[in-house]
């Protein structure tokens, strides 16, 4: 479960990124992170990882508050945590392969384990052909998905996808989309930052309307 | 344990994707440790030398002409029982000439001219090791230069002592140039794995934000400049080994030098493996100094 009660965040004095947001995500959620560009929803996704931390408010995960988090145990919460980053933060110059193990590897998992999960995990978003190509020789499309596949590699609690379609024709929309949605199925709470109204009029999932870093509308 | 071969990869892709500034990392410690060995070397044979004349060390007691067999037996016995000696051997006025004949070697013919034998005969005294300071031996020659019968005594360990303390003194230089060294060597490896950390920032943001915990992240930077201080030291220990062999074949086949007695000795083992030690030590050392903020999530 996530609890986010009175954040506010800004990176300069002048323009707020998000301004006292209050959020409860139940476990195994699908939700919609919504909101015109600027509106605050990387930001958002960022405090939940630890990356940024609020200036005010406090955000629970499991009941643990994130921002008071020792250093030490940050890594222990990111392992729990799946993201696809909205530029997909992928070593261009690494297979395919080797940017999901990466993941893998960082828990300190045998060689087997490790082919094993990533192999399986690249196959199920169509890549495993693919698995030996340097990063930068794919398509936007299959950068995405390689992003994705190491999100998700490790079964997290949580998946943070941040514009995860945002470079996909609408056949390859619908098929991350269903594929997104079995991982929720597994388990896993999903919460989708997007811009795109044809998605959100397309699934009907709880949304949360940011807007210039406040909540506008949930539901 | 798995993580070891991650570690190692990770190390090894380090050392090789920046070659040139590994390889200049590599080479600083090289020269470090190859003054510092070069030094040592230099030492340990001239202190081997200085030890081989040390056996050698005696005063020289030459004796009152004609001075009768019971006298000398007298004398030998009173300088024996003075502290500090290990052992007192007559040497005739024969044996003297003969001695001196056999230094000559194929020169001595000179001495056919002579009609009557000019050397004295002479007490010869060892002196134990632990007695060997100028100023004992100093002392100790005046004492014997006092006794009836002796007619003039004659040490080198003043000299000797001279050439122990310019061996000391480039031990001690040896070791302070070489720690400058040292720690210039750390720096320049510390500034390397900053760069590799530099040109692999993003690899390590990525890194942290899926979980890797702050050792995971900084392990394979220790590994490489680890690999760097071993590597820039087994390098030095070969150059010197070749060095050494190099210059000691020339000096075999040079019959001059090899008139002295001199036996060149290499590092010992122990010796060698603290040059590795170092070489490790200030990889190692190097690295942790820009590790050091890094990995933090
Ligand atoms: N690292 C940063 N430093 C300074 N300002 C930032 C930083 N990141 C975001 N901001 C600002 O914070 C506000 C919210 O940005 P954020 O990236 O969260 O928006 P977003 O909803 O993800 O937009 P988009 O849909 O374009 O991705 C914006 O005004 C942005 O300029
Ligand atoms: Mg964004």
């Amino acid at each position: 479960m996530i609890q986010i009660s009175h954040v506010s965040k800004s990176y300069s004095e002048d323009v707020p990124a998000l301004v006292d947001v209050n959020l409860v995500i139940a476990k195994g959620e699908f939700v919609f992170l919504a909101g015109p560009s600027g509106a605050g929803k990387s930001t958002l996704l960022k405090l939940l990882l630890g990356a940024e931390t609020p200036n005010d408010g406090q955000i629970l995960i499991d009941g643990r508050n994130v921002s008071r988090l020792r250093r030490s145990h940050i890594p222990l919460l990111r392992r729990k945590i799946g993201v696809v980053f909205q530029d997909f933060k992928l070593l261009l110059n690494r297979s395919v392969f080797e940017n999901v193990a990466l993941a893998v590897e960082v828990l300190g998992e045998s060689r087997n384990r490790v082919q094993q999960k990533t192999w399986r995990v690249l196959k199920s978003v169509g890549l495993a052909h693919k698995m030996h190509t340097k990063a930068i020789l794919l398509s936007g499309g299959e950068q995405q998905r390689v992003a994705i596949a190491r999100a998700i590699v490790n079964e997290p609690d949580i998946l943070l996808a941040d514009e995860p379609t945002g470079n996909l024709d609408p056949d390859l929309t619908l098929e991350i989309m269903k594929f997104l949605r079995q991982v929720n199925a597994r388990g896993t709470t999903v919460i989708i930052a997007t811009h795109d109204p044809d998605l959100l009029a397309r699934f009907n999932k709880r949304q949360v309307v940011l807007d210039r870093g406040r909540v506008v509308a949930d539901g | 344990m798995h993580r070891i071969a991650y570690f190692l990869k990770a190390a090894l892709r380090g050392l090789t994707s920046n070659p040139l500034v590994s390889a200049i990392s590599i080479v600083t410690i090289t020269v470090s440790l190859l003054t510092l060995g070069t030094f040592y070397l230099v030492y340990l044979n001239l202190r081997a030398t200085a030890a081989s004349w040390g056996g050698e060390v005696q005063i020289v007691t030459y004796l009152a002409e004609g001075l009768p067999a019971d006298e000398v037996n007298r004398l030998s016995d009173e300088i024996s029982r003075m502290p500090g000696v290990s052992a007192v051997k007559y040497v005739s006025r024969d044996d003297a000439l003969e001695r001196f004949r056999k230094d000559l070697g194929g020169q001595s013919g000179i001495l056919d001219g002579l009609s009557s034998n000019p050397l004295p005969a002479s007490l010869d005294i060892q002196i134990r090791e632990r007695s060997r300071a100028a100023p004992q031996v100093r002392e100790m020659a005046g004492q014997i230069a006092s006794l009836r019968g002796v007619d003039d005594v004659q040490y080198g360990q003043e000299w000797l002592d001279q050439y122990q303390t310019a061996v000391n003194f480039i031990r001690i230089a040896g070791a302070m140039l070489g720690a400058f060294l040292l720690i210039g060597s750390i720096l320049v490896v510390a500034n390397t794995i900053k760069l590799a950390l530099y040109s692999r920032r993003e690899e390590l943001e990525i890194l942290s934000l899926v979980g890797a915990s702050k050792s995971f992240v900084r392990i394979p930077f220790l590994i490489e400049g680890l690999a760097q201080g071993v590597l820039g030291a087994a390098l030095a220990g070969g150059i010197l080994y070749g060095g050494y062999r190099l210059l000691v074949d020339r000096m075999s086949e040079s019959l001059v030098l090899n008139l002295g007695h001199f036996d060149p000795v290499f590092l010992p083992l122990p010796m060698i493996l603290s040059l590795l030690g170092i070489g490790a030590a200030v990889g190692l050392f190097g690295s942790a100094l820009s590790v050091r903020h890094f990995g933090r999530p």
